[in-house]
């Protein structure tokens, strides 16, 4: 092509590549925004997204009552401070006292942070030791809180977990407790239903009784356990613990 | 005609393909005779941007916008580079070539390994500190760095394969909160590339490695410190090494000396006043005036061939890549995932500051390649490899929404 004609071609075309230019942009800007709005939709849509359960506050303090449901992430810090992926604004508890990290399957791995330790079902857990493994319904005693993890429906198992059918629901009634239920604690998870006996074989026949009770801290007994009969644990002395707040309302419930 | 409404990526992809396929059509005109590899070009530079955008995605779990985004640039790459030199047009088409199946093996990697990257990461860190020591001892000193060496004719620069292995540590130490090894590895990284003088490099790694750590433990003091101390080691290279001042010197007055020092700024200056606001027309102008203007300048030929106006596109679309970037890491699931995410999009993004910044004199010039664009295999495979990694994170995070929507749906049925 002669270059007279390739210069006038290629300056003509320099409008068109700026305006090819402007749309690319213009489109890749409308794509991120559309993507932001449908990311905002699935979010509000699915409020437990990224949480694997609760802990469930059994001992606090004024700041954090009795009963209050603190979403557990997959990973994260606990400790004291706001900026914590889990905030337990108590006594004893250090800015940054452990990290955890749920593994599907396993369980939630406990890691105190350097001269901090922590309690999982009694066992106590140092920094650098070996790292506390708690499972669904275990209890984790930091400063002086006290809470228990509860999980989502098929995260802590095989996540091929069987859906099974429903039992027919009935009113709750009142049942006698065993003579040993202060000393069961909840050690393992064995299935993601309450009626599959996850409390071994008295307890089992026990909750075989009331399946089903609202959601939300007074759907359970002081120490966080789904439908159990309220407790009161010896905690430190501390000022009277204020009214627990309403459970936040979530479209879906993913609580077993 | 409903489909595309739909699909926001459809009509991006197609108006890249469009902008490539005449821009090829018209480069290849440009000679007599007529270049029979430009026509080829036309045809395969669009048709791998619909492989790469729309098909790949479906065999590959991939975020769509980023991949058009990352090939537009490399295409541009080729593009800019063809119209100035045919042969390393062509190279670099090679390069890209080899770049996709880097790419795709790195999202493999990141989907298969998951959280499993502790023996990875042991292996890592000596090899790679065995890598960039290797320049020192068998490397040759090229524009006043010795960054690079040789290997039966094909030059390597270890700096830039180092960079994906340092993002694997740092993420995977700081998610653990280990600071020893991650700190160890940073500062020998650091002071190999000072001995090797390539204070770009060290200049990415130390403000990736800063990043990371602010954002794994919001720890504003430290990270201030931090500041401090690569403030006051910028100092201290101003007073150690004489081409830093004469840098410097150039940056603030590049005009004192612009038949030697300051010729490279002045011509880059000079080219993209002389594009104007539509350029000067693609293939026309003078861009190899300009010291290196296929590698380190390459900003400035594009804005001499296609303008101001698209040289801010071009801007923006490295910003539209930068804050996908950080979509992804916000939404990841695991500190490592979300820290290896954000330490991609910050080499991207610092990298793409200080290169661009450096050639409109913003900021003094670093020997850094323009992400995606400039010319060179190792630094495109590289910045691809980051797409990689970052891609993995995005898809893990879309099988994480999937699997919450499953588990949503669980909590749903009656009797839960």
């Amino acid at each position: 092509m002669p270059s007279e004609l390739y210069e006038i071609l290629a300056q003509g075309a320099a409008y068109w590549f700026a305006f090819l230019g402007v749309i690319i942009v213009w489109r890749s800007f409308a794509w991120l925004r559309k993507d932001g709005r449908l990311r905002r939709k699935r979010v509000r849509q699915l409020p437990d997204a990224g949480l694997v359960g609760e802990l469930v506050v059994l001992c606090g303090s004024s700041e954090l009552p009795e009963g209050t449901l603190l979403p557990l992430p997959k990973e994260g810090v606990l400790g004291s401070y706001r900026g914590c992926d889990v905030t337990v604004p108590c006594p004893g508890v250090a800015g940054k006292h452990l990290t955890f990290r749920f593994e599907n399957g396993k369980g939630l791995f406990i890691e105190p942070w350097v001269r901090q330790e922590a309690l999982v079902d009694g066992e106590p857990v140092v920094h650098q030791g070996r790292p506390g493994l708690m499972y669904h319904g275990s209890r984790l005693q930091v400063g002086e809180a006290m809470l228990r993890m509860r999980l989502f429906v098929g995260v802590s198992t095989a996540r091929s977990a069987v859906v099974q059918e429903d039992p027919p629901v009935q009113e709750p009634v009142p049942v006698a407790l065993p003579s040993d239920w202060r000393e069961q604690t909840l050690t393992h998870h064995q299935a993601i239903r309450p009626w599959q006996e996850p409390y071994g074989e008295d307890e089992g026949a026990f909750r075989e009784a009331e399946p089903y009770a609202p959601y939300g801290p007074d759907a359970y007994g002081e120490d966080g356990i789904y439908g159990e009969e309220p407790r009161r644990f010896e905690a430190p002395s501390r000022e009277a613990p204020a009214e627990a707040p309403p459970p936040k309302r979530r479209l879906f419930s993913r609580r077993r | 005609m409903a489909k595309s409404a739909r699909d926001p990526g459809r009509m991006l992809v197609s108006v890249v393909m469009l902008f490539f396929f005449s821009a090829f059509i018209l480069i290849a005109c440009k000679d007599s005779p007529l270049e029979w590899e430009g026509f080829a070009l036309a045809a395969a530079v669009p048709a791998m941007l619909w492989i790469g955008a729309m098909v790949l995605p479906r065999l590959f779990p991939a975020d769509k916008l980023l991949l058009t985004l990352t090939n537009f640039l490399c295409a541009l790459g080729v593009l800019i580079l063809y119209s100035t030199n045919h042969e390393r047009g062509l190279q670099q088409a090679v390069y890209y070539g080899c770049g996709i199946p880097c790419m795709l093996i790195c999202i493999l990697l990141v989907r298969w390994i998951k959280n499993r990257w502790k023996w990875p990461v042991r292996l890592l860190l000596p090899v790679s500190l065995a890598l960039l020591t290797l320049p020192l001892i068998i490397g040759r000193e090229t524009n006043g760095a010795r960054n690079w060496f040789y290997i039966g004719g094909l030059s390597v620069q270890p700096s830039e394969m180092v960079k994906l292995s340092l993002l694997l540590i740092l993420s995977h130490y700081m998610s653990r909160r280990r600071m020893l090894p991650w700190l160890f590895f940073s500062v020998c990284c650091l002071g190999l590339l000072m001995l090797q003088k390539d204070l770009g490099t060290a200049l990415i790694y130390y403000a990736a490695t800063l990043f990371l750590f602010y954002a794994s433990t919001s720890n504003l003091p430290l990270t201030l410190l931090g500041l401090g101390g690569g403030a006051g080691a910028a100092v201290l290279g101003y007073k150690l090494f004489a081409h830093v001042k004469v840098r410097v010197a150039v940056w603030l007055n590049p005009w004192s000396d612009y038949e030697n020092a300051g010729f490279q700024i002045v011509q880059a200056l000079m080219a993209i006043a002389s594009g104007g606001l539509f350029g000067m027309g693609l293939g026309l102008g003078e861009p190899r005036v300009i010291p290196v203007y296929y590698t380190d300048m390459i900003f400035a030929v594009i804005c001499e061939q296609f303008g101001i106006i698209f040289g801010l596109c071009v801007l923006l679309i490295y910003v539209a890549l930068i804050w996908r970037g950080f979509t992804i890491a916000m939404s990841a699931r695991y500190s490592f995932h979300g820290l290896l995410a954000m330490g991609c999009t910050v080499v991207i993004a610092v990298q793409t500051f200080v290169i661009i910044g450096g050639v409109i004199k913003l900021i003094p010039l670093t020997g850094v390649t323009m992400p995606f664009v400039s010319y060179g295999g190792t630094s495109l495979v590289s910045s691809l490899c980051l797409v990689g990694l970052l891609q993995g994170v995005a898809s893990l995070n879309e099988d994480d929404l999937r699997e919450d929507a499953r588990l949503a749906a669980m909590g749903e049925e009656p009797g839960i």
